[in-house]
């Protein structure tokens, strides 16, 4: 069986090259025949990758331990349905999932491509597959899944235990496909700069992919924060550790992207940016997957091989400064269709809202390298880590949550100091109320009451949108449900995208809550006892403790209590995993909208002793609710829209977008 | 008539929004307070980093370390010694990598300083962008009379809006998107 696997996967690295080469060679010599063979040879790839991921995952079905990957991933007690994430658990799998999920995006692409980027899409191809034939390639000389052990061990060494948790199922594989999604939309501004197509043709496609890998990213972002917050045990869901980092820093650049793609989009401005933007952002990308993958830091999200993190850090080398080179090529070429034509305009806006992204990509990035201009310069190391990150990139991300509450209300092209002055009275006298609620009510510092204003006048600023909106058209004969509804499909981008900044504003509300009001307290409590924090009293009933075939579980059944009235009974605790000498914990959590109370329960001694950590949270639920918002945002902005606006495109395409 | 009841609707709009916001802001920092040296403590916690286990903080990190340095803390924060001498005390032993983030002081300061520069040269670098591509672009055209135009300039743009959608649904012109552009000839 292992076989069919290893022959699959060089039958799809034979097809990438094919399919890579032939698209170029096929387009130079004029040979449409050889152009359409490549595209099936790239159609084929992700199809000869599935057939080599159905082995592995049917070997780890089997407990075939042959497989050195299957008996370092897995072992005899382990869950069936932890197979999915025994897969990706390692580097050997998780090149493989990288592989098949890229080559899969890439022949979905390549299929769905629009006629106008039908010039270009050799090109694209090619860019394409050569990612995957670097991906396919690697993994079958550095990291072979389909490795066999001279002689098979009676069991395996089994799964990470920080793994086995509901959200490992989704943030690996989102956060994964996110990160090498990037290469869509790259591929198809490099593939047009090849082919010279320098205009707008590529827009509307790279916006398509990118707002998918956006939403895929974002998704995997939160996934992680969630899964930290549950099973790291320390009460936070975001630390600014380097590969934390490593993660949000493509997403930066992207979100600047899929918002100033809409400007080149809608009025033929900001060509060349749009491209240093994508690149930039795939740079990012393939830095993340390098941290990976032997990166400098080692942490829970790392594979070792350090050998292997050197040929993704000649890769990111080598793929920044062919696009660059490619983009300096066509510098000329590149320019505006339309010129700007007011600082107050919609594409000022966008202009900033760009700017803003890129200064919190920046300073991330300083403050990751920084260590090593320490290291090099004085001989010293140093940690740069959330007292740096919190100073620097808080007050950048409240510009830009300000920022979107005046943005989407300019209007395109120019606004004037007055109406724009009509626009904002609601949403700043609503901000500024909030902001004095919060004060009055216990906000003790500034920070924090601005933000919290801020969030008020975003959200307002775009309620009001949809108020105004949904009144005209009900003025114009329809029912309310229905003139909103309406109103959100007359234009999905538009209103998609105010639904995924209502995801932002959350986020920006839970993370001002949670960053400047949490409240903790360490208690040791013998059964019976009881603690104290805030409005709420828990009490400490005893211990139980379970020995199962891989781990000893410890915990505590905790009641409890707030405002003296019993609310709910939790289980806080940990469990050992002897064969890693690792504990995962298992938090208590009672979530409100208004806070959450977090128990953790460690050091169980043999009187029944234990100690506690009790957390209040506030806010954290908002955070999760903005995933699916931001998700269903992206949605309304993508999916039936695509079809109107790729053939409305077409036909405007004709004459040159209106200067 | 509709200016009236646009305002009605805004104002319920508005009103409702800013309580669910401010209620649930008051209501999440209203947090009975723990002594001034406790929460001293805890901080002084998340600005320390754990020396055997790289990255997290001692306020995060379980091993053994740092639940002893956390008691070390304690017992300066107790002494009445000030955050930076408890944070000096374990930098002497550890390095400056105990140090969750550099201090601001001597070459760690490029560190601190390069951010605020970079924006600042952004910025500007932003703004003579701008008018230079302002420049480049046509003569300012007829100012935008917002003087003249009625109070519902914007809602006219919207009822603009719904008549292209109401009648000819793809018109010649990609699906106008002013709806709060005020007649932008």
């Amino acid at each position: 069986m292992a076989d069919l696997g290893s022959i699959t996967l060089l039958l799809s690295l034979a097809l990438a090259v094919y399919a890579a080469i032939g698209s170029v060679v096929g387009k130079w010599k004029n040979a449409p025949e050889l152009v359409i063979s490549a595209r099936y040879a790239a159609y084929l790839t992700p199809a000869m990758l599935a057939i080599s991921t159905g082995v592995l995952v049917s070997a780890f079905v089997n407990h075939n331990f042959e497989l050195r990957y299957v008996a370092g991933h897995s072992n005899l007690a382990m869950d069936p349905w932890l197979t999915w994430v025994a897969f990706y658990a390692g580097n050997e799998g998780s090149m493989l999932f990288l592989s098949l999920i890229f080559s899969a995006v890439s022949a979905i692409a390549i299929w769905r491509a629009p006629q106008e980027v039908g010039p270009a899409l050799p090109y694209t191809t090619f860019v394409l597959m050569s990612i995957t034939v670097f991906f396919v390639a690697v993994m079958m000389t550095m990291a072979n899944p389909f490795f066999e052990l001279p002689v098979a061990p009676a069991d395996g060494q089994g799964i990470n235990p920080l793994l086995t948790h509901v959200g490992m199922f989704f943030h690996p594989p989102m956060l994964m496909a996110g990160l090498i999604g990037l290469g869509i939309p790259f591929a198809f501004g490099m593939g047009h700069l090849m082919a010279g197509q320098t205009g707008d043709e590529w827009a509307d496609t790279a916006r398509v992919w990118a707002l998918i890998v956006w939403a895929t990213l974002t998704i995997g972002l939160l996934l992680g924060a969630w899964w930290a917050y549950t099973i790291l045990g320390w009460g936070g869901y975001w630390a600014w550790d380097p590969v934390e980092n490593a993660g949000l820093l493509p997403w930066l650049p992207l979100t600047a992207f899929v918002h100033s793609i809409m400007v080149q989009k809608r009025r033929g401005m900001f060509r060349m940016w749009n491209m240093a933007l994508i690149i930039l952002a795939w740079g990012f990308a393939m830095y993340g997957m390098f941290m990976n993958r032997g990166g400098p830091v080692p942490s829970v999200h790392s594979f070792g091989q350090s050998t292997m993190g050197w040929v993704f850090l000649v890769f990111l080398g080598a793929n920044l400064l062919g696009a660059f080179a490619l983009f300096f090529w066509r510098y000329s070429s590149l320019k505006s269709a339309a010129a700007l034509e007011s600082s107050l305009s919609r594409e000022a806006a966008f202009l900033l809202n760009n700017l803003l992204f890129l200064m919190i990509a920046l300073v991330t990035l300083w403050g990751v390298l920084y260590p090593l201009i320490t290291d090099v310069f004085r001989g010293v190391t140093i940690t740069v880590g959330r007292p740096y990150f919190d100073v620097v990139a808080g007050p950048l991300f409240l510009a830009l949550v300000v920022l979107m509450g005046i943005g989407p209300l300019l209007p395109w092209r120019r606004a004037s100091g007055q109406s724009l002055f009509r626009l904002m009275r609601l949403p700043i006298a609503v901000g500024l109320s909030t902001a004095g609620i919060s004060v009055l009510f216990g906000a003790t510092s500034a920070i924090p009451a601005l933000a919290f204003g801020v969030c008020g006048m975003a959200a307002t600023g775009i309620a009001r949108e949809w108020a105004k909106g949904t009144q005209v058209r009900h003025n114009k004969g329809e029912n309310y449900p229905l003139a909103f509804v309406r109103l959100v499909s007359s234009n999905r981008p538009r209103y998609g995208g105010y639904i995924a900044h209502i995801g932002i504003i959350m986020v920006a509300f839970a993370a001002t809550g949670s960053s400047f009001y949490g409240v903790q307290d360490d208690f040791s409590l013998a059964p019976g006892e009881r603690a104290v924090l805030g409005d709420y009293e828990m009490e400490y009933i005893g211990a139980t403790t379970q020995i199962k075939s891989d781990r000893i579980e410890q915990r505590a059944d905790v009641m409890l209590y707030k405002n003296g009235e019993f609310v709910k009974q939790l289980q806080p605790g940990y469990a050992f995993y002897p064969s890693f000498s690792m504990a995962a914990t298992r938090a208590g959590i009672r979530q409100t909208p208004v806070e959450d109370l977090y128990i953790l329960a460690s050091e169980f001694s043999e009187d029944g002793r234990a100690l506690f950590r009790l957390h209040i949270n506030p806010l954290i639920v908002w955070l999760w609710l903005a995933g699916p918002v931001m998700v269903f945002g992206t949605v309304v902005s993508l999916w039936p829209e695509r079809q109107k606006a790729a053939v409305a495109i077409s036909t405007l395409r004709t004459p040159p977008p209106t200067a | 008539m509709f200016t009236s009841i646009r305002r009605y609707s805004e104002t319920a709009f508005a009103l409702l929004l800013c309580g669910v916001i401010a209620a649930l802001a008051a209501c999440s920092t209203s947090h009975s307070h723990l002594p001034e040296d406790q929460l001293r403590a805890q901080a002084l916690d998340k600005s320390l980093i754990c020396p055997i286990c790289p990255g997290e903080t001692i306020d995060r990190s379980q091993v053994q370390l740092a639940n002893q340095m956390q008691v070390i803390v304690r017992e300066q924060v107790a002494d009445g010694k000030s955050d930076a001498e408890i944070r000096q005390f374990f930098v002497d032993r550890y390095g400056e990598r105990v140090l969750a983030a550099p201090s601001k002081e001597g070459f760690n300061l490029v560190m601190w300083i390069a951010p605020p520069v970079g924006i600042t040269l952004a910025l500007l670098v932003l703004f003579l962008v701008t008018r230079s591509m302002l420049r480049q672009g046509p003569a300012p055209t007829l100012r935008t009379s917002s003087a003249d135009s009625s109070r519902d300039a914007d809602l006219e743009g919207y009822l603009e809006l719904v008549d292209k959608e109401l009648g000819e649904r793809d018109g010649p012109h990609p699906p106008a998107e002013k709806p709060d552009t005020e007649g932008t000839a």
